[in-house]
């Protein structure tokens, strides 16, 4: 068991010290994220000039949104896509060598792909941290309770993302090229999941929608949890069908690989 | 070189682009709806903020519409005809530059032709259906004097965007990781997709006068919608234009003296 776990963290390991190279990218990135809070900043300003609330969000509930979804953005955009090794591994044909290996190949892309992660991780900590101190209008969590579901929710909306990503990336093997699928997952994901604006914002008629689809626990629900519009009841709600959610995409997931693996051996790859 | 040659030239290079870029026909046209779904969720970021107010920055729906068009027509005609002068600091880091030296047309030319986006065609119809809605749901006026002054803001605004980015790119001959400060650079344009009125004037004026994307978009955009204050300096954006081709050209010119190949080759 404490062999098979080595191998795994051994790869979280590689793709850590390689993340490190990747410095200068990170930064723009950094710099990228700033530029577009402060565009949205400007723009609910404005609003808020007129408003005190919109829907149930006061100016502080907004700048506090903006900057958390922001920083999960940072930890879940995945800078060395899934997708982009999965499908890379299976057009070269590497796949096969990668079917040999004694690791389950979606667990070894996760600890892979979390091994990227951890610097953007700590500097979206940082970033929440640095926020919370230099901002009055920023909003902190007051209870001890509030901060853990919030970090639960956040693995598991990590977790979702993952699911989907790799998903995406078997998926590359039936359209041969991984753009086009990336692109329109990033497109759906920045969409659906509250990146850009608060679900609760948009209008009743559309809201019902994304309550059935599982994007909006990627951002949604767990900056919700941390700004506390949620009860304890409803918070558990919410972490439950994260949870749900995970489990199903989790299954999903396996159930595409088997597909497409099945089809790279019946092709004689 | 004779102009028609150059012209065929660039056609045959576009159509060599589209063949590569459909070549992949389910990703293409994924990819295809990918980018239309971004600028729809976009477009909703706006109308989201107005059914909660009437005006942003002094500006209505219809009049915001109208800016975002403008800034979507010029970005798609760049990202359609220009864009390949992203890749000029990767061929540099490569060592690739030298198979476009070698080539028997000014090196500036070959760069700008090889290289075309439907990305940047999606862009542009997107453009003008926002500008269409805006002018007939805002009852704004439209003839002859504007079209002439959208199409030419519209084309003036795609090579500011293009020397702009030209010049952050020859900073590649100096420095090998730049393509991360172009990008940034490349952000500061989703700034203008709104009314820069709602910015501090400190951003403002960098939007203005130091990285001039407000003449791709706000300003001619000022023009459209009869908006007196700013009106007047839409005039300017052929101009603006113009010396910023010629700045980023030379600055070029200059950075090409400096290129080591790396002697492999291609």
């Amino acid at each position: 068991m404490r062999k098979k776990a080595d191998k795994y963290l051994g790869l979280l390991w590689i793709r850590m010290r390689a993340s490190v190279q990747y410095r200068f990218s990170f930064v723009s990135g950094i710099i990228s994220t700033l530029l577009q809070i402060a565009i949205q900043y400007a723009i609910w300003t404005q609003v808020f000039k007129n408003r005190v609330s919109i829907n149930g969000f006061e100016r502080a509930d907004m700048f506090t949104y903006l900057l958390v979804s922001q920083s999960l953005l940072i930890i879940f955009s995945f800078r060395n896509a899934p997708e982009r090794m999965i499908s890379q591994k299976i057009k070269q044909g590497d796949i096969a060598l990668e079917l040999i290996h004694p690791v389950q190949f979606t667990l070894a892309r996760f600890f892979e792909n979390l091994g990227d992660s951890v610097m953007n991780i700590g500097i979206a900590i940082l970033f929440v941290v640095v926020c919370g101190c230099v901002f009055p209008d920023f909003i902190v969590p007051k209870s001890i309770g509030s901060v853990l579901m919030f970090l639960l929710s956040v693995c598991f909306s990590y977790l979702i993302m993952f699911f989907i990503s790799a998903m995406a990336g078997y998926l590359t093997f039936f359209t041969m090229n991984f753009w086009g699928i990336y692109n329109a997952k990033k497109a759906i994901v920045d969409f659906l999941s509250g990146a850009l604006i608060p679900i609760a914002l948009f209008p009743e008629s559309v809201r019902w929608i994304f309550s059935y689809l599982p994007f909006q626990n990627i951002v949604y629900t767990p900056v919700m949890i941390f700004l506390e519009k949620y009860t304890m009841r409803e918070c558990g709600v919410q972490l439950l069908i994260q949870c749900i959610w995970m489990i199903v995409l989790m299954c999903l997931n396996e159930w595409v690989y088997k597909v497409s693996v099945r089809r790279i051996s019946v092709n004689g790859g | 070189m004779a102009v028609r040659k150059f012209f065929s030239l660039y056609g045959a290079m576009l159509l060599k682009n589209m063949r590569e870029s459909t070549a992949y026909k389910f990703d293409f046209i994924l990819g295809i709806l990918a980018h239309l779904l971004i600028q729809a969720s976009s477009l909703l970021l706006v109308m989201t903020v107005y059914t909660h107010t009437d005006s942003m920055g002094g500006f209505t729906f219809e009049q915001s519409l109208i800016l975002y068009g403008c800034s979507l027509l010029a970005t798609g005609i760049e990202e359609f005809f220009l864009h390949n002068v992203w890749s000029i600091s990767r061929h540099v880091n490569m060592g690739t530059l030298d198979s476009v030296l070698l080539r028997p047309v000014k090196p500036i030319l070959m760069l700008v032709m090889d290289g075309t986006s439907i990305h940047g065609f999606i862009l542009g119809i997107c453009g003008v259906v926002c500008l269409i809605v805006g002018f007939a749901q805002g009852g704004i006026s439209f003839g002859g004097w504007k079209c002439l002054w959208l199409i030419l803001c519209s084309v003036s605004g795609a090579f500011i965007i293009f020397s702009i980015t030209l010049i952050m790119e020859t900073l590649a001959f100096w420095f090998t990781d730049v393509v991360n400060a172009v990008v940034m650079v490349d952000n500061l344009r989703q700034f203008v997709r709104y009314p820069i009125t709602i910015y501090q004037p400190f951003i403002r004026n960098i939007l203005i006068f130091i990285i001039p994307y407000s003449f791709t978009s706000f300003f001619p955009a000022a023009l459209m919608l009869d908006m007196e204050e700013y009106s007047y300096y839409a005039y300017f954006t052929p101009l603006i234009a113009l010396s910023m081709v010629i700045i980023a050209s030379l600055f070029f010119q200059f950075g090409l003296k400096f290129y080591h190949s790396s002697g492999g080759g291609q």
